[in-house]
């Protein structure tokens, strides 16, 4: 299996803390460091201990949700079990005593290391599946039934040699009693490890750490059989650095507690503006989808009856004179569904893409002749006037072309038949104005509303209200203005008013 | 006898089609025309007439004002609503104001004649499923303006700026920042609109002030 460079980092520093800790470890077990008397220090070191445990404990067994519990369950009961003893017959008996020989507190306690042995090797065999809570009843009772057979038992079932200098010395039976626990806090490294390896819950590796810490405790211990009185010895200084290892382990894993919820905080933020985002634009959607289909079963429907209504006039006879209306009439109607959906092409286009224009330097008097051309063509009974200043001006041709033939398809629409319909283009004030004024009825005061979607003017029953809508969007687009001259006098004054130098909020 | 139409139409094609359509009727005759919707113009236009055809949407005023009015007009004259709008709320209006039948324009050239006969003759041609239906929606929709116009007369103004912020997602710190008080005064704000919306919760605030306009939407 390949190893990740990041892994292999890790594996080292790990290697290196775990030769540290052998060193102190082995350093101090053959080194008899004389046993002082310190009972307030030893009572600091067991409350530490216990509450190193204890938080252990704790975050084991509430850290990682999602992964296997079930696996942790038996490391979370052993620290218990190991902060309940160091609190039972390390705090509690020490508190205000001076005897040195710890002798009724020693096998109970090494007992418990016996049952949270027998906790790494359920641990390793995965079994029972019981939960936590049940697993530390169990080994407490176990414990209880240790003690009460001790207590009831021989008296003293181990007997302490105090040597010369006062302290406790080694027993052959003491020794092979620390060894075994030796081996099953050495499996319980082991089985850490793998955990970590499995969830990488920092917690887990440094428990492993502390484990091996402990191995080397019991080999001090089997070697410097030390008791649990109120003394300080070599034993106890490896019993500090596994706590302080669990400590460390303890403060890791609640900075990684902290790192991952704020980065929760931030994708679930992340997700959250995405999901804003998201909803805005389908709610976009939905609001385009919806004016798109009333404008076309609102717009198509008048069309539709009136072509109906002749076909009804064709099938039931009539008179010549309402037989050539009611054809004329079909042809109208389907021209104007024509027109209809040539805009809806544009509307369609317009939705979908936001309108976009390609600005170039583009002379403007050409465009202008041509809207005239398209005119005149449009309806020969209009004389349609070009007046125009020639100018090169940033502009989509195609679109400013569009913008054009609207307005003067608008003209040719409401001027009387035989009014003359004039365009005109002037440079003025570092803007091109382009007038298309016709002798029609006006548009009176409402005039700005006809630049909004679907907006029809009064007489103009034949318009899809899209027109001058998509003039204001091209012209907006090129950073200009549309608007309607004094809209209250009669014929209608158009005013498209186009930058003649691109500036940069128009640059799109 | 026959029946006297009058045409309300904008729609200059249409209106000469269905002249012709109803002149191939014996018992049919279109008397007048109106292309707008001036509720008095029509009641004007409508001397003499047994019926008219109405469009909904008319520039000048609305389809549903001038069914009315020619039903107050004497003596009354019935109306058949001819519309080219689908949307529910708008059909129940014209049903509301008075129409004794409301056809889309995609209906059939003979169920418009048929609704005009039996219209001018006293009758009603209105399906009870969609009649229902729209009425209903009209009435929902009125509700719902209603209860929008009560709660923003109900807002302060300060409310509604915190609801401003709201919609935003600005938290109550940010909130009170931007508008210079205290976090305690926004949260007091928020109490206060959330009672006044009927919302549990600040979300469904922020949903409610956007049903109802109060807001614009982010």
């Amino acid at each position: 299996m390949p190893v990740s460079s990041r892994s292999t980092g890790r594996s080292h520093l790990a290697l290196v803390l775990a030769l540290v800790a052998v060193t102190v470890a082995v350093f101090l077990p053959i080194t008899p460091t004389p046993a002082f008397r310190a009972p307030g220090t030893r009572v600091a070191l067991e409350t530490t201990r216990f509450l190193a445990s204890m938080a252990a404990a704790g975050l084991l067994a509430s850290g990682g949700t999602g992964v296997d519990q079930a696996a942790r369950r038996p490391f979370v009961a052993a620290l218990v079990l190991l902060g309940v003893t160091d609190l039972w017959f390390g705090v509690l008996p020490n508190l205000g005593t001076t005897d040195l020989t710890g002798d009724e507190t020693l096998l109970p306690w090494i007992a418990a290391r016996y049952v949270v042995g027998v906790l790494f090797v359920l641990a390793g065999a995965e079994w029972p599946r019981w939960s936590t809570a049940r697993l530390v009843t169990v080994s407490l009772l176990a414990l209880v039934a240790i003690e009460v057979v001790i207590v009831t038992g021989p008296s003293p079932a181990l007997p302490t040699v105090i040597g010369p200098d006062g302290f406790p010395q080694p027993t052959p039976v003491q020794r092979a009693f620390e060894i075994v626990p030796m081996a099953l806090f050495g499996l319980g490294a082991f089985l850490a490890e793998r955990l970590y390896r499995r969830d990488e819950q920092p917690l887990e590796r440094w428990l492993s750490w502390a484990l091996i810490v402990g191995v080397f405790t019991q080999l001090h211990e089997a070697i410097f059989p030390s008791g649990l009185g109120p003394v300080i010895t070599s034993a106890d200084l490896l019993r500090a650095v596994t706590a302080l290892v669990l400590l460390a382990g303890v403060v890791r894993q609640l900075a990684r507690l902290r790192a991952d919820r704020v980065r929760a905080l931030d994708v679930s933020q992340a997700d959250l503006r995405e999901l804003r985002e998201v909803s805005s634009r389908l709610q976009d959607y939905v609001e385009r989808e919806a004016s798109f289909r009333s404008v076309v079963t609102h717009e198509l429907s008048t069309p539709v009856i009136t072509i109906s209504a002749y076909g009804h006039l064709l099938q039931r006879g009539g008179d010549p004179q309402d037989r050539q209306r009611a054809v004329d009439g079909i042809v109208t109607e389907a021209r104007r569904l024509r027109t209809l959906i040539d805009r809806m092409d544009d509307l369609k286009e317009m939705e979908d893409t936001a309108l976009s224009v390609d600005l170039r330097p583009v002379a403007i008097a050409p465009l202008l002749d041509e809207a005239a051309s398209f005119g005149r063509a449009l309806a020969g009974e209009h004389a349609v006037h070009v007046a125009s200043e020639d100018r090169t001006l940033p502009l989509d041709p195609v679109r400013i072309s569009q913008v054009l033939r609207n307005l003067i398809t608008n003209a040719v629409r409401h001027a009387p038949v035989g009014t003359p319909i004039v365009l005109e283009g002037r440079a003025r004030d570092g803007s091109y104005v382009i007038r298309v004024a016709d002798q029609g009825p006006g548009v009176g005061v409402h005039a700005e509303e006809l630049f909004e979607k679907y907006r029809r003017g009064q007489d103009d029953a034949e318009g899809t209200g899209l027109g001058l809508w998509v003039v204001r969007q091209i012209v907006n687009a090129h950073g200009g203005t549309v608007a309607f001259e004094r809209p209250t006098d009669t014929g209608a004054r158009v005013r498209v008013v186009l930058p003649l130098r691109e500036s940069v909020e128009e640059n799109r | 006898m026959t029946i006297r139409v009058l045409l309300i139409e904008d729609h200059a094609s249409l209106r000469q089609a269905m002249t012709a359509v109803m002149g191939l009727e014996d018992d049919i005759e279109v008397i007048g025309h109106r292309e707008d919707g001036d509720p008095d113009a029509a009641v004007a236009a409508a001397a003499g007439a047994d019926v008219a055809v109405v469009d909904l949407e008319l520039p000048v005023g609305h389809g549903a004002d001038v069914v009315a009015a020619l039903l107050e007009a004497d003596p009354p004259v019935p109306s058949v609503v001819l519309t080219g709008l689908r949307d529910d709320r708008e059909l129940g209006r014209a049903i509301q104001a008075g129409a004794r039948s409301v056809l889309q324009k995609t209906a059939e050239i003979p169920e418009i004649i048929a609704a005009v006969r039996v219209v001018a003759s006293g009758g009603v041609v209105l399906p009870a499923a969609e009649t229902q239906r729209r009425l209903r929606a009209l009435d929902a929709d009125l509700n719902r303006r209603r209860r929008a116009e009560l709660v923003r007369d109900a807002l302060t103004s300060r409310e509604v700026e915190v609801l401003e912020h709201l919609v935003y997602g600005a938290s109550t710190a940010e909130a009170a920042e931007r508008l210079g008080i205290s976090p305690e005064t926004v949260q007091t704000h928020v109490r206060n609109l959330m009672g006044k919306l009927g919302a549990g919760s600040r979300l469904e605030a922020v949903s409610l002030a956007l049903q109802y306009e109060v807001v614009d939407p982010p």
